[in-house]
């Protein structure tokens, strides 16, 4: 494994829309690169693999092993571009399920914002893990998750409570 | 070409800056580039792409930049996302980024600015369907169906299984007559106790005779034969509506599985293997509960309600309207409690099979516990689903055992108002007793209907749904369709022919890349190349599972998408890399590449393929199974079989996918020997790992990333020394390594 030494390598951004390149160790840039979680449902902030993508293909140019061990700077670089990458929102809040016409219309809170979205069965689109994730699946092939359902509000968990099997 | 339309005042910013500019595209995302939800906008006119913001208040664009500037445009697949990337002098920029909702969209739009760039007209042919929205709720219809899940009118879906049931409309009327009959005898009987209390059993108040005495026998043969005419009826009923439901859900579900093997693979593709089971399986069951349970139950109550309320009210009015008092009780209260319920009721069915299925996966997985000894990992993983499993049971049962009281305390407090309210209008004579003895009779005859029909509003709309669902699958149309025009090819000689074909299992992220390749007839091909290089595509679409995106492939001259299916599946043979045995007997799946062929046939085609020494080996012979429920047999034993079903099919065209796998050399000799005869006389085309098998091919086609980068014959490609030969020694080293370590 090649890991990255986090001290000794930067990020940078030249525009909000370019893509990261990173500094190695040795001083060599190299440009394009994205960050890709290497487990991303259950430790998504340890294990960042580094990557380019050459000729259809991901070069894997390193592995960081905890994100904490940027300066806060890079970071949030490094977030923003897994922020980008990962779009499988967080819900924070369930504000109600309504079971109509055989879907359940949800209204939640995410943290990427407010959403509406629904769901044709609760047996084929909820997935809860061992460890008590949840990650739902709704009608147009987006995903959700509820990383742990005990930090959810309790009206939220009420409204989920009548739902998951 | 997608145009959306554009909010006021970008389209006015627009209009103000770029006068003369043809609007081309105009299409929303619905991620911000901050990656949290909120609209932007691509818009391409024949000079440039820009993005906007929603938001901003002054507007001005995100991104901006001439067409003549950029060097590449492309999407990028993120994860539940995806964004356009753009290309150009100044480097790499991310454009736009939009939800997987709307990645089909994004994926015509690039295509579309791919061909404004080379100057071409935008194809109109074979675009991707725009996401569709209702225009009745507003809200996205879900892409594999047809119309908007939520505002389907359920008559209409009733409408389409009611037209299941036309053939047997003699049947439906005889049910509903007996439903008649069986309820007015039902009728009968509580009447029947008013005239035992008021008349017959009465002595007169005069003489203290009971002067009706004679008619005793005649109203105890009366309740008798309501009785019997009352169970006589219904039973006739219920034959019949089991008649009838079983017969159009089995009309229904041979429809759906007819239609599944009608359509193509890439239907398959995109659905779960599951979801589809469930479909043929649960949605038609629900269906059938629908139509042998519902259907007659909401009739039959509906037409005991209306008799027993007109009943009721006859008998007294005034008691009716205390009556009603818990009657509304119970019924808010089934509405209100039996959605809480059921939920409870699903999350126990519900974790009984998750327990099964893990039961079934360890037990399976046995060896691999045993070998890893991870014995009481399984057993504290079995200990919590079935707590959980416990833990639903109890919550169940608990809350049942509060509800259940309370309705039938409802139901027995109607029964007391009857008696109390009732024997005060007998004490007062307004009411005889009898009527009041009648009158509890028939209120105990009304719950039911009222309870009946409060739950199967719920159940009906669910069965409704699920009928959708199946109705869902009934009304696609299969991708790869027969032109109205296909022509029968008769004997070809067998000569394939690829024109400039680009085809990818996503539209937008091609497999094949303009692959031209002229194939003679008898020739022999190999196609040779790394994993995920396109062979296995090349031979699905030979074989026309899927149709090319562009370019076209040709049999004898005749393109493939002219020929009837049938008549294309006759001429083609295939032997898989992995080797689906049905289950059933060897001769089964052998005989399954022609069904109507003679025993001696079948024989003969197992001794050319090497098969038959190994099937006389078995006790049962021929008629040994094999399958999932039969013998296992080993992998050199399968493509023998294999084999045998494509020698007894006797195409003009095989296509072989030779499996990786490694058997040893005395049925690696037997199976080429047998693989020798298939081949002979016949084009082939043949995924090829084995030395061997290149070896004999007349020409080796080298594949790299969905193109042909080399061809020639085993020896002039090794003598050019190129990819072909790159590969030969990257697997020639593996060899020695094993054989060294082996």
């Amino acid at each position: 494994m090649n890991t990255l030494n986090a001290t000794k390598i930067s990020f940078n951004k030249s525009k909000k829309t370019s893509p990261l390149s990173i500094t190695l160790e040795d001083g060599s840039v190299v440009k394009d690169v994205h960050c890709v979680r290497l487990f991303p449902l259950s430790e998504p902030d340890t294990f960042i693999s580094v990557v380019r993508r050459e000729d259809g293909h991901l070069r894997e140019i390193g592995i960081i092993r905890k994100l904490k061990e940027l300066t806060s700077e890079q970071q949030r670089l490094v977030r923003q571009d897994i922020k980008l990458r990962y779009f499988v929102p967080e819900i924070k809040d369930i504000n109600k399920i309504t079971a109509r016409h055989g879907l359940y219309e949800w209204d939640v809170v995410t943290g990427r914002g407010n959403k509406n979205f629904s769901l044709r069965s609760i047996r084929e689109n909820i997935a809860v893990n061992d460890k008590g994730m949840i990650i739902i699946t709704d009608l147009e092939r987006c995903r959700y998750k509820i990383t742990d359902c005990e930090r959810l509000p309790v009206k939220a968990r009420t409204e989920l409570d009548q739902v998951l099997l | 070409m997608e145009r959306e339309k554009l909010p006021q005042d970008i389209k006015k910013k627009l209009e103000t800056d770029f006068p003369d500019e043809q609007m081309l595209i105009i299409l929303s995302s619905d991620i911000t580039h901050e990656g949290v939800y909120g609209i932007e906008w691509l818009v391409v006119t024949d000079k440039r792409v820009l993005v906007f913001s929603e938001k901003s208040n002054n507007v001005s664009a995100l991104f901006s930049t001439k067409l003549e500037s950029i060097e590449q445009i492309d999407l990028v697949n993120l994860v539940g996302s995806g964004m356009v990337q753009v290309k150009t002098a100044e480097g790499t920029h991310r454009v736009i980024t939009y939800s997987d909702a709307k990645n089909p969209d994004f994926g015509q739009a690039v295509d579309d600015i791919k061909d404004i760039l080379k100057g071409k007209s935008i194809e109109n042919k074979a675009r991707t369907k725009p996401r569709k929205i209702c225009e009745n709720c507003l809200l996205p219809i879900p892409r594999e169906m047809n119309k908007c899940p939520r505002c389907t009118d359920k008559r209409k879906t009733l409408l389409s299984i009611l037209s299941f049931s036309r053939p047997y409309v003699k049947l439906l009327g005889w049910m509903l007559l007996g439903m008649i009959a069986s309820t007015c005898c039902g009728l009968i009987t509580p009447y029947m106790s008013k005239l035992f209390i008021d008349q017959i059993l009465k002595p007169s108040p005069v003489t203290g005779m009971f002067q009706y005495a004679k008619w005793l026998p005649v109203a105890a043969s009366v309740l008798l034969i309501s009785y019997a005419g009352q169970l006589f009826f219904a039973g006739i009923q219920e034959r019949l509506g089991g008649k009838l439901g079983f017969r159009t859900t089995h009309d229904v579900r041979s429809a759906i599985y007819n239609k599944l093997q009608d359509l193509s693979l890439s239907f398959f593709d995109k659905h779960q293997t599951g979801a589809l089971l469930s479909r043929v399986n649960q949605d038609t069951g629900e269906l059938q509960r629908l139509l042998v349970d519902f259907i007659p139950l909401t009739l039959e109550s509906a037409f005991m309600l209306l008799g027993v309320g007109i009943i009721l009210f006859m008998l007294s009015w005034q008691l009716t309207l205390f009556v009603f008092i818990p009657i509304v009780a119970t019924i808010v209260f089934i509405k209100t409690i039996f959605s809480k319920i059921r939920t409870y009721f699903h999350r126990f069915f519900h974790r009984r099979s998750k327990l099964s299925a893990l039961v079934n996966d360890s037990l399976s997985g046995m060896r691999v516990i045993k070998a890893f000894g991870q014995e009481r990992v399984e057993m504290s993983k079995f200990g919590r689903k079935s707590s959980d499993y416990r833990n639903a049971g109890i919550d169940l049962t608990t809350k049942w055992s509060v509800y259940h009281p309370i309705l039938h305390f409802f139901i027995m407090s109607g029964v007391v108002i009857v008696w109390f309210i009732g024997g005060r209008f007998v004490i007062s004579g307004k009411m005889s007793l009898g009527s009041v003895v009648a009158y509890s009779g028939y209120l105990m005859m009304f719950y039911r209907p009222v309870f009946i029909l409060t739950r199967m509003i719920d159940l009906v709309t669910n069965a409704l749904s699920a009928a959708e669902r199946v109705f869902d699958i009934i009304d696609t149309e299969p991708d790869i369709k027969e032109a109205a025009d296909a022509v029968d090819i008769g004997d070809i000689k067998g000569e394939i022919e690829f024109q400039d074909v680009t085809f990818g299992y996503n539209k937008f992220d091609p497999v094949i890349k303009d692959l031209s390749v002229k194939i003679a007839a008898n020739e022999k091909i190999g196609l040779v190349g790394k994993s995920g290089a396109g062979k296995s595509t090349i031979i699905n679409l030979m074989c026309r599972l899927y149709d090319v995106n562009k370019g076209r492939i040709l049999i004898d001259g005749v393109d493939l998408r002219n020929i009837k299916y049938a008549d294309l599946r006759r001429q083609i043979g295939i032997v898989l890399q992995e080797t689906f045995l049905f289950n059933g007997t060897i001769y089964d799946n052998i005989a399954y590449a022609r069904p109507n062929a003679a025993r001696e046939e079948v024989i003969s085609a197992a001794i050319a393929a090497n098969a038959h020494e190994f099937i006389i080996e078995k006790l049962d012979g021929y008629d040994t199974e094999v399958g999932e429920r039969g013998d296992r047999l080993s992998g050199g034993e399968k493509q023998r079989i294999a084999i045998a079903r494509a020698i007894l099919r006797d195409p003009r065209i095989l296509v072989l996918d030779e499996a990786t796998s490694s058997v040893d050399t005395e049925t690696e000799k037997k199976i080429q020997e047998a693989l020798a005869t298939l081949t002979s006389g016949r084009t082939t085309i043949a995924i090829a790992h084995r030395l061997s098998t290149l070896r004999n091919c007349d020409r080796l086609l080298v594949i790299e990333d969905g193109r042909v980068v080399e061809s020639g014959t085993h020896a002039e490609l090794i003598a050019k020394e190129g990819a072909f030969y790159k590969l030969v020694t990257m697997q020639k080293e593996l060899s020695e390594i094993i054989a060294i370590n082996g």
